[in-house]
């Protein structure tokens, strides 16, 4: 998956309404709650099969440290 | 090995009773900051809306009795043929004797006819409807009674907004018959007893009685969730895992087991353990979308030992399919996963249940006092 289609995907995971940039600061979003990274959890598992626990979130500061998390699987 | 085929088994009918009360999400709005967007998204993610909430005064064998005699009198079956009675549900009404007990006294049916309990949640319909199959195969046991469901939400705090939405009660009855020309039914079960307090009610039971402490305690977490220590407790995060990793993986196995494709099958009753949980489940099976849905969830919740049942009454009300996979997971850590064959099944849908018979705690109190003291009760 390429990084652009990541960042639309994103949005629909989170269920923002304004779109996602790599840049942008976690801790500024209104979504960025449990709900949202049980939903990044599901995401991960289904479409790139990584097992994220919410352990893996607590040191996330951007957009783009989730797209780390996704290794090579977001180009 | 925990795999079965057994033969000679059919189910002829079944149905589900929901009790009157229900709470719409959309109606709960404080809980949402009073924010129409939050709710909104929260309903998109997780699938909340309707729960049905049983009384004060409603017992999950009082459901399940009613759930009978409407199937009964729905199918105009006989209650005398029935040879066993099989009870599963979580909550039972008293320490002692077994619910399957009090059901076959209130039901009427004859003595000449077995009686028992099988203390399981979520998973619980695939281990009962395992259960009354293996002890039907020789054909002395003609016919049974699988009375099934729980009173998932009871004593959840309505501010509780971790647990709330999430339960729901309902109750149901199958009746399943020996017949020799039965198409076959596959099951796949197991357990990992060492997630037992992933989902947990630690007390009320022998080794942590509740003490007039304990009753009226409430304790705060960290997100501000008031609990009671009447209810159970979930690790959510843990329970997610376990349900998008075991539910795909079993129906698999089963699919293997009966040497079936998924094209083969109609439809895949899933546990509703939430909207999200569903989803991910279905997707990671690969399950086309007109095969399986978490649409129950946002009707009815989920209902713990019931929950498939109702996806059964639910989904399938007025539909002609023949191939069915159920598939339930859950509090044990236990679960189970079988192929049926749906075909002629009396699908009795949802009803609402009524609870007549109102009786206080006071007046119970009262007559149990009576009772101890040796006096006669009217």
């Amino acid at each position: 998956m390429n990084k652009k289609d990541f960042l639309v995907d994103l949005e629909d995971i989170l269920q923002r309404e304004e779109p996602c940039n790599a840049s942008d600061v976690l801790d500024d979003y209104e979504e960025w709650d449990s709900l949202s990274k049980m939903a990044l959890m599901a995401f991960f598992d289904k479409s790139f099969g990584i097992k994220l626990s919410l352990k893996d979130f607590k040191d996330l500061k951007t957009v783009e440290d989730i797209i780390k998390l996704a290794g090579e699987k977001i180009q | 090995m925990a795999k079965s085929i057994l033969n000679n088994v059919k189910i002829l009918g079944l149905k589900t009773v929901v009790p009157e009360r229900y709470i719409d999400i959309d109606d709960e709005i404080e809980f949402f900051d009073n924010n129409p967007k939050k709710l909104l998204r929260a309903k998109k993610m997780i699938g909340y809306g309707r729960r049905y909430l049983a009384d004060e005064y409603t017992t999950v064998t009082d459901m399940a009795v009613d759930a009978a005699e409407k199937l009964f009198s729905e199918m105009h079956y006989d209650r005398d043929k029935i040879d066993l009675l099989i009870f599963v549900n979580q909550k039972p009404d008293y320490m002692m004797p077994a619910d399957a007990c009090l059901a076959h006294g209130r039901l009427n049916l004859k003595k000449d006819c077995a009686a028992i309990d099988i203390m399981l949640g979520c998973s619980g319909y695939i281990y009962a409807l395992w259960t009354a199959m293996s002890l039907m195969q020789t054909d002395t046991i003609k016919s049974c009674l699988l009375l099934a469901g729980d009173i998932a939400s009871y004593k959840v705090l309505k501010e509780n907004r971790k647990a709330a939405q999430i339960f729901s009660d309902a109750a149901s009855a199958t009746i399943l018959e020996y017949q020799k020309a039965a198409e076959a039914s596959y099951f796949v079960l197991g357990t990992d007893g060492k997630g037992w307090d992933k989902i947990v009610n630690p007390f009320g039971g022998i080794k942590l009685p509740l003490s007039e402490v304990e009753l009226n305690s409430v304790v705060m977490d960290s997100a501000q969730n008031p609990w009671n220590y009447r209810h159970g407790i979930m690790q959510g995060e843990d329970v997610f895992n376990f349900s998008t990793e075991v539910a795909p993986r079993i129906m698999n196995e089963l699919l293997n087991y009966a040497q079936i494709k998924i094209e083969d099958v109609d439809y895949f009753a899933i546990h509703q353990a939430n909207k999200q949980i569903v989803d991910t489940i279905i997707e990671k099976t690969r399950i086309p979308s007109d095969k399986a849905s978490s649409e129950t969830f946002s009707k009815y919740a989920n209902n713990s030992t019931n929950s498939v049942i109702t996806v059964l009454c639910d989904q399938l009300y007025g539909k002609d399919v023949q191939k069915v996979v159920i598939c339930a997971f859950g509090v044990g850590l236990s679960w189970g996963c079988c192929l049926i064959d749906f075909k002629d099944v009396y699908n009795g849908g949802i009803s609402t249940f009524f609870q007549k018979n109102k009786i206080s705690r006071e007046e119970q109190v009262n007559y149990w006092n009576n009772f101890y003291k040796g006096e006669k009760n009217e």
